[in-house]
């Protein structure tokens, strides 16, 4: 291993820089709407740099180095899919322009408006457990990068993640959006040099005609194809692309950036630029993988061959760079992560457990709370949870426990005149079924009745949620139009 | 190179290119966002009630 005291001094450099800003910005916060939407003043540039810096986590890094590993260029189909799942958000409006015209500050507000308190309720009870379990596999992905590259023992790791974990828990805590934007914007552009490092290391190592050859010998036709190579096909890319639309329009760590814009018209500009950044975002840390499969061989694991090989062939002082951008990855998406999801819990679960809103001071008090619980959990959680299949694929089903559900809602209650509560409780819970029921029968597999294996199946599974998901909502709401009238929006044209 | 794995290097090139060119470009413009974003801080935003 390279990392030597220059990579410590640059690393330590960083991490006083993150908190130092972080904590500064805590004197911005004015109200409630400037801690969770920095008082919807962010303009396209820097709502560009906090969105992709939230989008991009060392957890993203890794996956995609592992499917680049895994199986070749044919994953590369995942990055276009996603980048056009962005840009028709990002042209069309589609969703995120509605819910900015209503000034909602979480999805689960945006039910209470549309159809009941109920709802809202039930909807950030499922987004909360399914945005959690979604970010449980964050932290052990950042430990396997950080345990390759700088060669720590499993014992220096915990400390490092638990530090780090930290420093974003206590400026997220205290400064809310505001710290999230500041240190965003920082980590942004860390994390864009640290890729950068990252990509000119490996292209001086390996030339195209060696990865080329690397993928064919070990994948054949299916390194270059999706369609052919086992993992992929049909049905996992239209589940892809159906799911970075739902993510695209629907992810409150993502949508918060949107909801924090200044205007409708920025929150689309927003989107549309980034999601040109997506098919990046995606392809170049897979090229990395292919890479390692160029340079390292099959044998490796999986998840640890692409930190494996940068460890190795990325000289000592800029190492500290590439753990730098990496760490200053996981550190924004982390911190929007936490207070996306201790902003729904607050609001959209105890809050909508009462008759009345709590007060803006005591709901800043408690998601501050909240953000800490998450914290210690994440820690647990991410030690001792075996992953099933690839991580990608886990961050997607669980991510489709709320989403399938959420673009049923959402969608139908801002474009369908005719949905109602009961369409939304179904699409709601159905959307939740496959997606848990994977996450729960992938464990006991071996066990189950040969006609049940489907739902064992992680594309199946996820392409399942969304048209499930969907018809509970057409049909719950066509078939209890007397007894449950549909609940029109009250249009707030205030930007 | 198979034709299949030189078009994925130009996606891949692409791509690349998009993604780092509008690193900087958010970078540069995004620190002019960022100065407007905490000098209006003092004040309320338009039609903003609490």
């Amino acid at each position: 291993m390279n990392f030597g005291p220059l990579d410590w001094i640059v690393l330590a450099l960083y991490l006083a820089a993150s908190i130092s800003v972080g904590i500064w910005a805590k004197r911005f916060v004015e109200d409630l709407s400037g801690y969770m939407v920095a008082g919807r003043r962010i303009k396209v540039a820097l709502g560009v740099a906090t969105f992709a810096a939230t989008e991009f986590g060392t957890i993203t890094f890794m996956y995609f180095g592992e499917l680049g590993y895994l199986t070749g260029f044919s994953c590369f189909v995942i990055g276009v899919l996603a980048m056009l799942a962005y840009l028709v958000v990002g042209k069309t409006g589609f969703i995120i322009e509605g819910l900015r015209r209503h000034r909602v500050m979480t999805i689960p507000e945006f039910y209470e408006l549309r159809y009941s308190r109920r709802v809202r309720l039930i909807g950030g009870i499922i987004l909360f457990l399914g945005g959690v379990l979604n970010m449980g596999i964050f932290l052990k992905f950042d430990g396997i990068f950080l345990s390759e590259v700088m060669g720590f023992g499993p014992g220096a790791l915990m400390i490092t993640m638990t530090v780090m974990l930290l420093i974003v828990i206590a400026y997220t805590i205290l400064g809310g959006m505001f710290s999230v934007v500041v240190t965003d914007y920082m980590q942004f552009g860390v994390l864009s040099f640290g890729l950068l490092i990252a990509t000119f290391a490996v292209l001086v190592h390996v030339d195209l005609d060696q990865m080329s050859a690397a993928v064919t010998a070990q994948l054949g036709d299916a390194g270059v194809n999706p369609l052919v190579n086992s993992r992929f096909g049909w049905v996992f890319m239209v589940w892809v692309f159906v799911s970075n639309l739902a993510a695209a329009a629907m992810w409150q760590p993502g949508i918060s950036k949107a909801l924090a814009s200044e205007s409708p018209e920025t929150a689309k500009k927003v989107f549309f630029w980034t999601s040109l950044t997506f098919a990046g975002r995606a392809i170049v840390p897979m090229f990395l993988g292919i890479g390692a499969l160029a340079l390292l061989g099959p044998g490796e694991s999986s998840a640890a061959a692409l930190p494996k090989l940068l460890g190795r062939i990325v000289p000592s002082g800029i190492l500290g760079l590439l753990v730098a951008g990496m760490l200053a990855a996981s550190m924004s998406t982390y911190s929007a992560y936490l207070l996306a999801w201790s902003s729904v819990f607050t609001r959209d679960v105890l809050g909508a457990l009462r008759a009345t809103d709590f007060s803006e001071s005591t709901t800043i008090f408690i998601a501050r709370i909240v953000a800490g619980i998450i914290g210690a959990f994440l820690l647990v959680f991410g030690l001792w949870y075996q992953i099933p299949d690839t991580a990608y694929q886990y961050v997607f089903i669980t991510g489709a426990m709320y989403t399938a559900g959420a673009l049923s809602c959402v969608a139908a209650g801002l474009y369908w005149k005719k949905a109602n509560n009961v369409g939304a409780y179904w699409g709601l819970l159905l959307g939740a079924l496959s997606p848990a029921g994977f996450l729960l029968l992938e464990k006991i597999r071996d066990v189950l009745p040969g006609w049940m294996l489907f739902i064992t199946d992680v594309n199946i599974s996820g392409i399942l949620s969304f048209i499930l998901a969907a018809t509970g909502m057409i049909l719950g709401s066509l078939l209890t139009q007397e007894v449950s009238p549909p609940k029109q929006l009250i249009e707030q044209v205030r930007s | 190179m198979s034709p299949g794995a030189l078009a994925w290097m130009i996606v891949f090139a692409v791509a690349a290119l998009a993604f780092f060119g509008i690193a900087v470009i958010v970078v540069v413009k995004g620190f002019a966002d960022l100065k407007g974003l905490l000098h209006l801080t003092g004040e309320k935003a338009p039609n903003d009630g609490p």
